[in-house]
């Protein structure tokens, strides 16, 4: 092993910190050439809106905590839901031609639509409010889910379905003993991708849809209210939970299923 | 007893070209015989394994196994594959035990029979492991445990112990011959290496390459347990080679033995 394995841990933390210090000074070097024309807010301002907020100041009318947990919530939900019936979905359309030739070309096409161009037939549907934000975060999470798990389903090793028939499994029990196992790699990288997808639509879905709190909403208003390092605060906010995200939440599951899953050589 | 009776059988695969892999094969196995085919590769040994699991179904001609055409796979007719095929998401007593439940067996029957398998063939202790933590020979192990756990009147094998080193081979290879005298099951073992022919086979069925024919039918006639460097595996093996196609006489072989 050379490089990153043997660097003392000062280095490590060099380089993680080096390209956060970099970013903050180009940020600041733009807001401080804009500064004359625009009350472009630099990291330094930010950092106190941020300690003001977090100690409880309201940003309208809410807290900041509330308009991260509406966010959360939201995005949770919705999430849930999506990918519940993107798993539904993929599970008819792994078990059955029929349901494969009529659902599949739709999950398809679903994929390509970005989940921000449902905006007018959510308001169509729901109004102006938090279902039609839901809404969009359950479009924007079932196609990656119900893609990938058919996928998943579809995976399977000849030389593992011959077990089944060998055994004189019945379809059923193939298909829950072989192919549903089988497909949870691919399931996982589906949730991951369906999670993240619509973390990002909560946050446009709230500018638009006009819902009274959440992260995505107190920016788009920072317009009106002129201030600009509140908004600043919440695009963090919405940068650290993409981190979670992306970090905590799937990758460790991940890359441990596909150890075990054997689809990497364990070493 | 004839457990299964191959006649005149081919089989062409259909693909961008046809493919004869199997042409007027004709064999017997009798019930409790251990019985290996011997050839080289791309011959269609597979295929003949793949037909007796009823993978897949003869162009031409019949199969009977206990006196009944073969027409799917079922789990009188369990297969060792060559490179084990085991779920890596499952334990090794979890791979044992889901080819017994997908067979729809009784849990108190599963529950008693895994145990009793794995200690058969030498995996105690490693009940909770996975796949990906074995090596290729205790796979291979697991999944001897599975076939028989179905219960099979035989066992297909499939070159299993053909990815294995020498050492691990020779062991497995001891035993599956001491599991094969204690359950007195059929065994259809398919290889392309002549000394582990000798070695196993009651009767060596030889194959030729495409179309596969059987060339020789030869009785061991030796008896167990053999010694692997004995004579009489010695002589056994050249009589295999000699009936191989592409087989040149070689002085050296001939003059070792005197």
């Amino acid at each position: 092993m050379t490089g990153r394995g043997t660097q003392s841990w000062p280095r490590t933390v060099l380089w993680t910190a080096a390209p956060a210090v970099l970013g903050l000074l180009l940020w600041a070097a733009v807001a401080a050439v804009v500064r004359p024309r625009a009350p472009l807010p630099g990291p330094v301002e930010t950092a106190g809106r941020l300690v003001e907020l977090l100690s409880g100041q309201p940003l309208l009318d809410h807290t900041i905590f509330t308009h991260a947990v509406a966010s959360l919530a939201r995005w949770i939900v919705g999430f849930l839901i999506g990918a519940t019936v993107g798993m539904a979905v993929a599970t008819l359309i792994g078990w059955s031609r029929v349901a494969e030739r009529l659902l599949m070309p739709m999950v398809y096409v679903a994929q390509l639509i970005p989940g921000l161009a449902w905006i007018p037939i959510a308001i169509l549907l729901f109004g102006i409010g938090n279902t039609a934000t839901v809404f969009m975060i359950v479009l924007t999470a079932l196609s990656p889910v119900a893609v990938n798990m058919v996928a998943g389903l579809k995976s399977a090793s000849e030389d593992h379905l011959r077990v089944a028939r060998m055994a004189g499994a019945r379809a059923r029990d193939t298909f829950r003993h072989v192919l549903l196992p089988g497909s949870i790699p691919h399931l996982l990288s589906g949730l991951r991708v369906g999670l993240g997808n619509s973390w990002r639509v909560v946050v446009a879905a709230e500018m638009v849809v006009g819902t009274g709190t959440g992260l995505g909403y107190s920016i788009i208003q920072s317009r009106w209210t002129l201030d600009y390092s509140s908004a600043f605060v919440c695009i963090i906010l919405i940068c650290v939970v993409g981190l979670l995200i992306e970090y905590l939440g799937f990758a460790k599951l991940e890359e441990a299923t596909i150890r075990r899953w054997g689809m990497v050589q364990a070493s | 007893m004839t457990l299964i009776e191959m006649r005149d059988v081919g089989v062409t695969y259909n693909g961008s070209e046809a493919v004869q892999a199997l042409d007027g094969v004709d064999l017997a196995v009798r019930e409790g015989e251990f019985l290996c085919v011997l050839g080289p590769s791309g011959c269609g040994k597979t295929t003949l394994l793949n037909l007796v699991a009823g993978f897949i179904m003869p162009t031409t001609g019949s199969i009977r196994f206990d006196g009944r055409p073969i027409r799917e796979p079922g789990p009188d007719r369990a297969v060792v594959f060559q490179d084990a095929a085991l779920f890596p998401w499952l334990s090794v007593a979890g791979n044992v035990d889901v080819a017994m439940r997908m067979a729809g067996r009784p849990k108190h029957e599963r529950v008693q029979t895994i145990h009793r398998l794995i200690e058969m063939v030498g995996l105690e202790g490693f009940e909770n492991a996975h796949p990906h933590e074995l090596s290729g020979g205790m796979r291979q192990r697991v999944a001897i445990a599975r076939a028989l756990a179905l219960q099979p009147r035989v066992l297909l094998m499939d070159e299993p112990f053909g990815a294995l080193d020498a050492q691990t081979r020779e062991r497995l290879q001891d035993e599956l011959l001491e599991i094969w005298e204690r359950t007195k099951k059929t065994v259809l073992f398919v290889t392309h290496n002549v000394a582990e022919a000798a070695y196993l086979g009651d009767r060596i069925v030889v194959l030729s390459s495409r179309p596969g024919t059987v060339i020789a039918q030869i009785n061991a006639g030796l008896p167990r347990p053999r010694e692997r460097l004995s004579d009489g595996i010695r002589d056994l093996e050249l009589e295999l080679m000699r009936t191989l196609p592409g087989y040149k006489e070689q002085p050296t072989l001939t003059t070792e033995r005197t």
